[in-house]
């Protein structure tokens, strides 16, 4: 089994170069074919939708854009202009490195340095730029509550990374695969 | 005028309150909620604060400022 840290590392690098793209692009231009498209399979959906099926996504839609105005207006003036520019952001830890936040709900939080993934999510539903601007704060002001919940699969099977050069950075004997008997 | 938002699945709720008399009800329920959120294991954060004072984390009802957010309990994903 290949575990090369630097081949995972740097097929997560790839998910931060610039794609070109803003926030708003995640829309297509409207008449379009992809927005044609787009509105088509919407409208399909809701055709074969409830009426409440349809009131939710509505519903959800404007949660969505709400949230992300809030983010926006969160945002330093460099996190905001990068988030147009990359659609992710990039905190600072104080003693701890370089975070990038992307748009996913899962495993988004990366660390800049290992390469290290960390899932940290609201325990009830909130929109995306809503859990993305929860992250930022904590990471910002209350790193300790965010890394003692925060889940790391590589931690969890590898155990905690130790400094050292990213790419041979040496883990204490702490993850399930230290303790596994092959 | 302070603010209170609430992270929730309709983006925020708003809770707009001051230390005034008149804004006594609004400024329970406010208190009523902020204490309920930290409570279950929210965490609130006092936000655009002005003169170039960075955010910070808070838990005391008094010491909001002009704006807050509060985040839900967070678990690993």
């Amino acid at each position: 089994m290949d575990l090369s840290w630097r081949a995972t590392w740097q097929g997560l690098r790839r998910l931060l170069q610039p794609c070109g793209r803003g926030a708003t692009a995640l829309r297509p231009s409207p008449g379009s074919p992809t927005a044609l498209f787009e509105d088509s399979r919407r409208e399909a959906r809701l055709l074969h939708w409830t009426a409440p099926d349809a009131q939710t996504l509505a519903a959800s839609d404007v949660a969505e854009a709400r949230a992300h105005a809030l983010l926006m207006r969160l945002l330093s003036p460099a996190q905001r202009e990068e988030f147009e520019r990359r659609n992710c952001l990039t905190v600072t830890v104080p003693g701890r490195g370089r975070f990038a936040i992307l748009p996913r709900r899962t495993l988004n939080v990366l660390n800049l340095d290992s390469g290290e993934c960390y899932c940290c999510i609201t325990a009830s539903e909130v929109p995306l730029s809503d859990l993305m601007l929860a992250q930022k704060l904590l990471l910002e002001h209350d790193p300790e509550q965010f890394f003692a919940v925060a889940n790391c699969p590589s931690e969890f099977l590898f155990g905690t990374a130790m400094s050292g050069t990213p790419a041979r950075r040496p883990r204490r004997a702490g993850g399930v695969l230290s303790r596994m008997r092959w | 005028m302070k603010v209170l938002r609430i992270l929730d699945s309709s983006g925020d709720r708003v809770i707009l309150f001051d230390d005034t008399h008149a804004e006594a009800q609004a400024r329970a329920e406010a208190q009523a909620l902020f204490s309920r959120m930290l409570a279950t294991g929210g965490t609130a954060f006092k936000v655009n604060r002005g003169d170039g004072k960075p955010d910070e984390r808070v838990s005391d009802f008094s010491a909001l400022e002009a704006e807050t957010i509060v985040v839900p309990r967070v678990v690993g994903g």
